[in-house]
């Protein structure tokens, strides 16, 4: 990829810069937040903002701004790691489905069939059922729901490249179905992985907020965007506010990323970019 | 007037100009036939006359039809082209709907017509002018063949009784039996109907048979037009002698040596049989089907056989069997003394074998380089040192004319033509015994087909390779084979020099094949 095409997709640009500057914001908090997030103060509860605290503080009087910085963190690893298991597990299945064939990919889409058909939420239940909530729990909840939904765009991406000659070729040239898989399929599905990578980083924010609004997650003192929204509930009508700042940073994050996949798939996907040119190739 | 005029046409893509500065009349009952390589603009030529070109296009000229120029207006546009004009395309499969019966797509196209009073008359007329019979009306594109698909397609452009019918490569996609019929149709069905005809193709020999005026296109710019016969007569362009002299094959002079057909067997294919079976959940509903049924053959060291027959005869395949990507179901394979039955093949006797894919896009990956696609079957030989490997690529790529700083390349940086080569030089890199070559020249631009078929001859002659052709293209089956072997479901039905057997065919196969040959251009 190259500065030109980023010219031609400004929604890839648009959508990268802000995703980019939240995750940024989270890193930061790693090192700075405005106040320590376990600096509770009932005295300075439910300011709005102020000079000081410029997005106010919560019912415990902690600062929200340090608070937001620390959840999109969280948010973004949580989600991150998810996608990370999802990869790893989900595409070298998918390319063992094509490349063996028979058997093998009769297991692999069975076995995604069976792990789609509990959600996320599901797993967590599960999970948390069996050694307790955190935020380790929710990675791996999300993770598992990622391993079908990338075995199925690998074997998807693969099945389309297999039928090449060149992967005859390589059959040919004695090479065995791991070797093709390794050298041949993964380096041209990649592109499709990227941009279904980034769909799921924005989904696995909205199941992290999802699952530590049940209380499945992330446990206080810790925070993330869904914690503080579960805080916040009970006082929506009297401090609608605390509501607001984190289900926004949801919204606008979650926005980003959906914008920059897309952005994503039409600066990558040939076939996309080709579209209406295809008659006139003579 | 000319019922198709275009004056000073360009049409570019981001500056770059694909058609620059056409003009050309076709008048009315004219059979106009444009000639051109792949990227010489012919395509988008016809499309600006339909008003289909790709909205990025820069247009500029005039283009009239009828004596008024092509409304701007896209529903105006559209209602000319839903009238009086009618388009067939390359590939049937893809123009036709897959979900709607062919039947519905006419009815479509005649309703659109707006000539629906006579309906209840029009679909079978039209169904017998274009010779398909009334039960195909409920059948879907997928269960009719190419030949089938293409009559339906005509018969969808003609449903509005155009003027102008603009048929785009409508036989590239077909076998040679097929071809013939599908000309032999379009050009009744032009005769009877006074229709104007815009066909475009690459085959010179197919628009001689076909059109009374041609134009000859390179690289976007008109280099020729007049009457057939004036043009291939005494062509005034230097490029159009080159493709007149590509289009005639000349039969390679071999050292009568150079087969030494009573030398022992090379390959020897033993009752081998392939069937498939559609598998489902009722094996036993389904019969399977027999691609391959029977075949031996023999191959001696040095000779060059070719395998003939029309698609789906089961010759892709056998020859995928021999090279070991697929599982014999009965019989045996024996290469060099050994017995395998495909996939089984010992990386050795692999080494000593390999493919020529018939599409040079598709073999090779596009995001290696070529040196690495290039040195992938030298994983056969075992490990091979640094100096070895290099210098195995370099001889490979120097044997096929090209240099070996274009290793580093990759392959979108090659033409059609240069990609075969490399993928002669993949080939020839282990240094085989036997190559085999699926239709190695039929995506192939004519006027590069003679310079790879040289080329295979001269590497035939320095490394005493045995070749077998898979192909359907008789005449490059004449220039180059000792022996032909003709192929018709699954089975070998006829086998023979190719002298002998061209002029006394035996086989009803063979005969169609013959009589399909488009007739060679006058010197």
């Amino acid at each position: 990829m190259n500065w030109q095409l980023l010219g031609r997709h400004p929604s890839l640009v648009v959508g990268l810069l802000a995703a980019v500057l939240f995750a940024l914001l989270g890193l930061v908090s790693l090192w700075w937040t405005p106040f320590p997030i376990e600096q509770i103060s009932i005295a300075r509860r439910f300011l709005g903002p102020v000079a000081e605290h410029w997005l106010g503080t919560d019912h415990l009087g902690r600062d929200i701004l340090s608070l937001v910085m620390r959840g999109t963190l969280t948010s973004f690893v949580v989600a991150g790691l998810g996608v990370i298991i999802g990869i790893g597990v989900g595409v070298p299945l998918g390319l063992a489905a094509v490349a063996w064939g028979g058997i093998v990919e009769w297991l692999v889409l069975r076995l995604s069939d069976i792990t789609f058909a509990f959600p996320a939420v599901i797993v967590a239940i599960l999970i948390a059922a069996l050694f307790g909530p955190g935020e380790i729990n929710a990675v791996i909840a999300i993770g598992i729901f990622n391993i079908p939904v990338f075995a199925r765009v690998a074997r998807g991406g693969a099945l389309a490249i297999a039928t090449q000659d060149y992967v005859a070729a390589a059959r040919l040239a004695g090479l065995g179905n791991a070797a093709i898989a390794a050298r041949h399929l993964l380096p041209n599905i990649m592109s499709l992985l990227i941009v279904q990578g980034t769909i799921q980083l924005s989904l696995g924010i909205l199941a992290e907020a999802g699952l530590s609004y049940i209380g499945l997650g992330t446990q206080p003192p810790a925070t993330s965007l869904g914690l503080m929204l579960r805080d916040a509930q009970s006082l929506f009508l009297i401090h609608p506010w605390l509501s607001v700042v984190p289900g926004l940073t949801i919204v606008l994050i979650v926005i980003a990323l959906n914008i920059a996949g897309d952005g994503l798939r039409d600066a990558i996907d040939p076939r996309l970019r080709h579209e209406g040119l295809n008659h006139g190739a003579g | 007037m000319a019922l198709v005029e275009i004056d000073h046409l360009t049409i570019g893509f981001d500056g770059h100009a694909a058609v620059s500065d056409l003009s050309l009349r076709i008048a009315r009952g004219d059979r106009f036939g444009i000639i051109g390589e792949s990227g010489s603009g012919k395509s988008l030529t016809a499309l600006s006359i339909a008003g289909l070109l790709p909205e990025a296009a820069q247009v500029s000229g005039r283009i009239a039809f009828d004596g008024t120029p092509l409304p701007d207006n896209e529903r105006a546009m559209a209602r000319l082209r839903g009238k009086r004009i009618g388009m067939v395309f390359q590939e049937p499969m893809t123009a036709l709907n897959p979900l709607m019966t062919i039947g519905e797509q006419i009815e479509e196209a005649i309703n659109l017509a707006g000539i629906s009073e006579v309906m209840p008359l029009a679909l079978p007329d039209l169904l017998d002018e274009v010779g398909l019979a009334p039960g195909h009306v409920g059948r879907f594109p997928h269960q009719l063949s190419g030949g089938q698909r293409q009559r339906a397609m005509i018969a969808i452009a003609l449903a509005s009784q155009p003027e102008l019918m603009i048929a785009d490569e409508p036989t590239s996609a077909l076998d040679a039996i097929t071809q013939r019929t599908v000309l032999d149709l379009i050009a009744e069905i032009c005769k009877r109907r006074h229709m104007t005809l815009l066909f475009i193709s690459h085959d010179i020999r197919a628009v001689a048979a076909l059109c009374d005026r041609v134009g000859v296109m390179r690289a976007g710019e008109l280099v020729e037009q007049g009457e057939t016969g004036d043009v291939f007569r005494a062509p005034q362009a230097d490029y159009t002698r080159k493709l007149l002299a590509a289009s005639r094959m000349q039969r390679r002079d071999r050292p009568a040596a150079a087969a030494r057909v009573d030398g022992a067997p090379l390959l020897r294919v033993e009752s081998v049989n392939r069937v498939y079976r559609h598998g489902g959940l009722w094996p036993w509903r389904d019969a399977p089907v027999r691609a391959v049924d029977g075949v031996t053959l023999n191959i001696v060291a040095g000779e060059c056989v070719a395998l003939v027959g029309p698609s789906g005869c089961g010759k892709t395949t056998l020859a995928r069997m021999i090279v070991g990507l697929d599982d014999v179901s009965a019989g045996q394979l024996v290469f060099d003394g050994a017995a395998y039955r495909g996939r089984n093949l010992p990386p050795l006797l692999r080494a000593g074998l390999s493919l020529v894919f018939q599409d040079p896009f598709s073999s090779f990956d596009p995001r290696m380089t070529i040196g690495d696609s290039l040195g992938e079957p030298l994983h056969l030989l075992g490990r091979l040192s640094r100096d070895e490997h290099d210098a195995r690529l370099a001889e490979a790529i120097e044997a096929v004319g090209l240099s070996v700083t274009m290793l580093e390349r990759y392959p979108h940086e090659f033409s059609g033509g240069q990609r075969q080569r490399l993928a002669i030089a993949r080939a020839l890199v282990t240094r085989p015994r036997l190559v085999v070559l699926d239709e190695p020249v039929s995506a192939l631009d004519v006027s590069v087909r003679g310079d790879v078929l040289n080329l295979l001859s001269r590497l035939q002659e320095e490394h005493g390779l045995t070749y077998l052709i898979i192909s359907h293209d008789l005449d490059m089956v004449a220039a180059m084979a000792d022996r032909v072997l003709v192929m018709e479901k699954g089975k070998i039905v006829e086998e023979g020099a190719p002298q002998s057997l061209f002029a006394a065919p035996q086989h009803s196969l063979t005969k169609a094949l013959m009589a399909a040959r488009l007739p060679e251009i006058a010197a």
